[in-house]
């Protein structure tokens, strides 16, 4: 038995065999030269060709990423670079190799994001072909097996579709790729960087892998197979009856009643709350309907979805959050400035106080669905400086005024905060990033992100502590409110609401209503 | 030849959906060349790869020049597609 750790791409537990998927076969097409390595390369192509155009129609909308990847197969910057290769003495495998790696450079060294990512594209076109020339002798997979590659690309969840895959493990490759969000989407758990996962496997080895904690057991022993199997069937149980307690409160043992609230960032996220048995909206990062939009609002479409949230949760509380925008998240329609560091640069309240138009609007459409609606609030992102609520406050009108306790300058003065503001809101995810010092999102240092670190504890008390001395309310709103192993430690230190995404609310009630 | 410089008027810009369609439409003239410039830097219609780093934002104007076979014919299909819902463009 042995333990790997990795990222969580897509949550859920899993017990299969794995399956290796070799990447790199040895093959005599890829040793090939000149002339003959030619005509296999435009055999290969036309072959993948009338794959790709087979995948498109499958697909339907998901299918333009396969469209795309028609394209890259006619597309010269690529292959008179591969021809040039070959023509100067190179093997197919190596000239594939060498023009794909040039490539892929070529996009990540493009600042925008969006962009960037497209290097995934010419991978995964590339890496089909050469799995093409591999003269794949490729073994029945066995069904419901757990998946293991040097990267899993969208082709590969597509075409692994049919033998029903149970997970994926991956050695390289960011929870954020295409394909993570492929899983995700097909309820399929998946861990990605899980570095060394295929040298310590082979086929048919019995692997158990758990999507929440990016954890891989291989060849678990007899017991902790039975451990996990239970575990499983009992979180099935424990879901079925959470679920259909979901619109009761979520009340604890000594009589103390937690309100469950919902984290959303869309419009049909809205509905989806109540569904779930949420008690108000902790967080609406409207920022996320920007995103959808690719365009800057107007004022009646904002109006619009704000008047649906407080018509939808009526006289329940919603805290629509201001655009928490930066560098980090940025939108092709603002022209921010490139910062060398933008989780420590212009974001949240300090964009908004520096670009009052974009604050103006928001606030004003704000104003008037709350002259409707009096359940909708304001809360601010970013909060380090208690000018920053002070400014806000100003203009705010009457609408109640609420802070997301981010930073670890907001959480020391807690109490200072908590006089100006009318609820706080702790944001652990980005708390955490700023009190260790770990950017949330790097790879190379995701390991130490670690939300046990006893100075983010020591935060959250004081943040607490400042809200109740001030009789404000104090909830917490980040990823750890929707964890079992944190969620009994937050209720005891007081907090009195939880916000989570909606389909954890009927789990975190579940759990509130065991603790004493 | 033909040239002419547009302005990109979409919020995707040239990001990765405009431009398959802008590839795909060139593909459907195998006798023409068509070159992209934004910024001093020219590339090949037909690549998408070398369309996309370009990074064509919305407010960016690309010069379009276009040689050969059927250019005129291409320039009508390129303005339908663009007078339509797929790629907006505005002539400068």
């Amino acid at each position: 038995m042995k333990k790997l750790k990795g990222l969580s791409a897509s949550p859920g537990y899993a017990i299969g065999p794995a399956f290796l998927l070799s990447q790199k076969d040895e093959s005599p097409s890829l040793w090939e030269k000149g002339e003959t390595a030619l005509e296999i390369l435009n055999e290969a192509k036309q072959k993948l060709g009338k794959e790709l155009e087979k995948n498109v129609k499958e697909t339907g909308k998901e299918g333009e990423i396969f469209f795309a990847h028609s394209l890259l197969l006619e597309d010269p910057e690529i292959w008179e670079r591969v021809e040039a290769k070959i023509r100067a003495g190179s093997t197919l495998g190596g000239a594939l190799e060498e023009t794909r790696d040039e490539i892929v450079s070529l996009f990540e060294s493009l600042r925008d994001e969006r962009f960037k990512s497209r290097a995934e594209d010419v991978k995964d076109v590339m890496g089909r072909l050469v799995e093409r020339l591999s003269e794949s002798k490729k073994e029945d997979i066995p069904p419901a097996a757990i998946i293991v590659a040097e990267e899993i690309l969208p082709s590969h969840i597509l075409s692994l579709g049919r033998s029903n895959p149970k997970g994926f493990i991956s050695e390289m490759g960011s929870p954020f790729a295409h394909s993570a969000i492929m899983a995700r989407a097909r309820g399929i758990p998946m861990i990605t960087a899980c570095r060394g996962i295929s040298g310590v496997l082979k086929n048919g080895d019995m692997v158990i892998l758990e999507g929440e904690k990016g954890e891989v057991i291989v060849r678990p022993s007899q017991r902790v197979l039975r451990e996990y199997k239970r575990k499983i069937r009992e979180k099935q149980m424990e879901e079925e009856e959470a679920f259909t307690k979901r619109f009761l409160p979520a009340i604890t043992r000594s009589g103390r009643r937690i309100k469950v609230y919902a984290n959303i960032g869309s419009r049909e996220e809205i509905e989806e709350a109540r569904e779930m048995g949420a008690e108000g909206i902790g967080i609406f990062r409207t920022e996320f309907l920007l995103f959808e939009e690719g365009k800057a609002l107007n004022k009646e479409e904002h109006l619009e979805v704000y008047k649906k949230a407080g018509n939808t949760f009526y006289s329940l509380p919603v805290h629509i959050r201001l655009f928490d925008i930066g560098a980090d998240k940025p939108l092709s329609f603002l022209q921010l400035p490139q910062e060398p560091n933008p989780a420590l640069g212009l974001r949240g309240i300090r964009l908004l106080l520096r670009r009052r138009e974009i604050l103006l609007s928001q606030l004003e459409a704000i104003k008037e669905a709350h002259r409707e609606y009096p359940n909708l609030s304001i809360i601010l992102p970013m909060v380090s400086f208690v000018e920053e609520i002070k400014a806000i406050k100003k203009i705010a009108g009457d609408v109640s005024l609420g802070i997301m306790v981010e930073t670890p300058a907001c959480a020391i003065l807690a109490p200072q905060m908590a006089e100006l503001a009318d609820f706080l809101s702790i944001g652990t995810n980005d708390l955490l990033q700023y009190t260790l010092a770990v950017d949330r999102a790097g790879k190379e240092v995701a390991d130490l992100f670690n939300p046990r670190h006893p100075a983010l504890w020591k935060l959250i008390t004081m943040s607490i502590k400042g809200a109740r001395r001030r009789g404000k309310e104090v909830g917490v709103c980040g990823e750890i409110a929707g964890e079992k192993a944190f969620i009994p430690r937050l209720v005891k230190m007081g907090v009195e609401h939880l916000s989570v995404s909606p389909r954890f609310i009927p789990i975190v009630k579940h759990i509130i209503r065991s603790l004493p | 030849m033909l040239k002419a410089k547009l302005k990109l008027t979409r919020e995707d810009g040239l990001h990765a959906r405009p431009a398959a369609l802008l590839v795909a439409l060139i593909m459907k003239y195998p006798g023409l060349n068509v070159l992209l410039e934004k910024d001093g830097k020219e590339v090949n219609g037909r690549s998408l790869t070398a369309i996309l780093t370009l990074q064509g934002e919305k407010g960016d104007v690309i010069g379009f020049t276009i040689d050969g076979e059927s250019e005129d014919r291409f320039w009508e299909d390129l303005e339908k597609t663009i007078q339509g819902e797929v790629i907006q463009i505005e002539k400068t």
